[in-house]
């Protein structure tokens, strides 16, 4: 089989910098785009709803941008404004690529948003995935219908910020550290992370004290066992000495058993 | 397709099994009744739980319709009630036989939205771990094929070095399967002595093995029969798609982020792709024989280059990805690993959405089954590279 070296082929010069394909969007269609915004070298760029196949599309089609490879679409709940459909377009032959952004209309009740499938073919299951999962209902698509990823008779939309994770509602986080997703005063996704509600403050400080105690009993025991080991070698025949200190190591021991650890 | 025979060393192969048998019923202008099959979710051939059904007329496969789900574990939910340390050691089971290079991705992410300089030798060690998994998992497959189309012998052999390969990989990073070894910021810690001479040596009987692998399957003419022209895929169809990795590869388009938007070292290397032409079973498969020597040239490439010097950067106990969004795509052995990352300035993503090879490649199997054969549907399935826990996630 033929091989193609990564010396042979360097970035082509057709490749557009990120600015540049904003500018060409913004400029090709203006009503369309909303905003556009390079972050660590990525474009992204906001799109009105209605107009995003033909976004899409021009993309595709248009010579100097040549995005023919659908690459992924990733539904992102965006809390009260409801939901937002990110779609990377890429290119292999000027090896560029743009983030697409779109907001769903109808807020958090009723998502909705034109289909990409007329444009890309591949568009079909990843629109069917971001419906599964949000529940943004993609107008135009073949068949959004069976559920692909969860079953059929599934309620609910399992990454809504509201869908609670129902292990973590039922059981509490093993960890001595929760990880907790918000600090600030949380706005309507707070019951969507349930993350801290694990062991409480006092629990979890006296579970700490309890575990100190242990570690300075444990100590203290292993200092004893210690010194009536060094007594017994250095005594030899004092039996009736290093007697009694086995004794009250034993004493020890006993009072060091894992039920007091628990009650403390 | 048809109308010419390939010969191959003197034989007279059955040219275009699917094809040819199509022409045939369809001229006899026979009334049949479609017929509607159900395969899996359970069969051997699906590698995991995918379920198929499948229209027949006669044998002839005239639409089929993969049903996905029954692996979905919820991983991207799980993912964001996790933080950043944790989710490296989830993200390595969805597609458990590339586990490093999922956990590679995640980090990249991280480190992307964090503006991290990862040390240098960290990054070469990332390569190195990378490109044995892509073996790895190139194996699995290898031998699985094989198993597929009726020879038992290639799995043993293709499990003898997956063994070895664990061995020294479980050394250095304490796992078999699910490595766990990346790190926001570099690596769990540095190759243990003598690592790089246990990865030299087996660098160099891997080579001798693969030809053994190429005489063993290429050198039957049942293999043959039953592998060329089966299942061809058009490159803009692939493309459209999202179709990656070996199986776009076969079409002849050298699509491979290692060449095209390199991450880690892999600018410094010399990247070899190995791409096929017709894009049909034994393409697909020439192509992943091919990859594994073309991985070896990078590992043997990393044995000479790797710089000393630390492998971690200094990381507070919990990460705290600034707010944002990045998405960043690895070259995952299966294909174009995406990760889109948005942080809202917490321990925990606010959304990750994992765009795994498989998916795509699995969504575009209607094109090349529809119109072939019941019997090629093995044959098809086997090549179109993909991992059932990598489709639902």
């Amino acid at each position: 089989m033929p091989t193609v070296r990564s010396s042979e082929t360097p970035p082509p010069a057709t490749r557009l910098a990120p600015e540049a394909i904003g500018a060409l969007l913004a400029e090709r269609l203006p009503e369309a785009i909303v905003a556009t915004t390079v972050a660590h070298g990525q474009l992204t760029v906001d799109v009105v709803p209605e107009h995003l196949p033909r976004v899409a599309a021009l993309c595709k089609r248009e010579k100097a941008l040549g995005m023919d490879f659908f690459d992924m679409m990733a539904g992102v709940d965006a809390d009260e404004d409801g939901f937002s459909v990110v779609t990377r377009l890429y290119s292999t032959r000027h090896r560029h690529e743009v983030l697409l952004r779109a907001l769903a209309e109808g807020g958090r009740e009723a998502p909705r948003l034109p289909t990409l499938t007329g444009v890309y073919r591949g568009a079909n299951w990843h629109e069917r995935e971001a419906y599964d999962m949000y529940g943004i209902t993609f107008e135009g698509h073949p068949g959004l219908e069976p559920r692909i990823l969860t079953v059929e008779n599934f309620e609910g939309w399992p990454l809504r910020k509201d869908f609670l994770l129902t292990t973590r509602e039922i059981k509490p986080w093993p960890g001595e550290k929760v990880p907790k997703p918000k600090e600030e005063p949380a706005t309507s996704d707070e019951a969507a992370q349930p993350a801290d509600e694990g062991p409480s403050e006092e629990e979890r400080a006296a579970a700490k004290k309890a575990k100190a105690e242990r570690a300075k009993q444990k100590a203290a025991e292993m200092r004893a066992k210690k010194r009536a080991q060094r007594e017994a070698e250095a005594g030899g025949g004092a039996t009736a000495s290093g007697g009694a200190s086995e004794s009250g190591k034993a004493g020890d021991g006993a009072g060091d058993e894992p039920e007091e650890g628990g009650s403390a | 397709m048809s109308e010419t025979l390939p010969q191959e060393g003197g034989v007279m192969l059955p040219g275009g099994p699917g094809e040819a048998m199509s022409v045939e019923i369809r001229d006899r202008s026979l009334v049949t009744q479609e017929m509607n099959l159900n395969i899996g979710p359970q069969h051997p051939a699906t590698h995991g739980v995918l379920r198929v059904v499948i229209d027949l007329d006669g044998e002839v496969i005239v639409r089929a319709r993969p049903v996905i789900g029954y692996m979905h574990r919820g991983f991207e939910k799980l993912a964001e009630v996790r933080d950043y340390r944790q989710i490296i050691a989830l993200v390595n089971r969805h597609d458990w036989i590339s586990a490093f290079c999922n956990e590679l991705g995640v980090a990249l992410a991280v480190e992307r939205l964090m503006e991290l300089e990862v040390p240098t030798r960290a990054q070469w060690i990332r390569v190195l771990m990378g490109e044995w998994n892509r073996i790895l998992n190139h194996l699995m497959f290898i031998g699985s094929f094989g198993l597929e189309l009726g020879a038992i012998t290639p799995v043993f052999f293709s499990f003898r070095e997956r063994e070895d390969i664990q061995a020294f990989l479980e050394s250095a990073t304490g796992g078999r399967l699910h490595f766990t070894y990346c790190r926001v910021g570099g690596l769990k810690e540095d190759l243990p002595r003598g690592f790089l001479d246990a990865s030299r040596q087996m660098a160099q009987t891997m080579r001798s093995r693969n030809d053994e692998y190429r005489q063993l399957l290429l050198g039957n003419e049942i293999f043959h029969a039953r592998t060329k022209g089966v299942g061809a895929l058009a490159p803009d169809v692939a493309i459209d798609y999202g179709v990656t990795g070996p199986t776009l590869h076969a079409t002849g388009v050298a699509e491979d982020t290692r060449l095209t938007e390199p991450y880690c070292v892999y600018d410094q290397l010399d990247v070899s792709v190995p791409v096929g032409t017709n894009g049909d079973s034994y393409d697909r498969f020439v192509v992943l024989l091919d990859r594994i020597d073309a991985s070896l040239d990078l590992i043997e490439q990393v044995h000479e280059g790797l710089p000393g010097g630390p492998v971690n950067l200094k990381m507070p106990k919990t990460v705290k990805a600034p707010k944002g969004a990045v998405y960043v795509r690895t070259e995952n052995p299966l294909g174009q690993g995406g990760y889109y990352l948005v942080s809202d300035g917490g321990k925990t993503p606010w959304r990750m959405r994992m765009r795994t090879p498989s998916f795509s490649n699995i969504q575009m199997v209607p094109e090349l089954l529809e119109g072939s054969l019941l019997s090629d549907m093995i044959a098809i399935l086997g090549s179109v590279y993909f991992v059932v826990g990598d489709v639902d996630r």
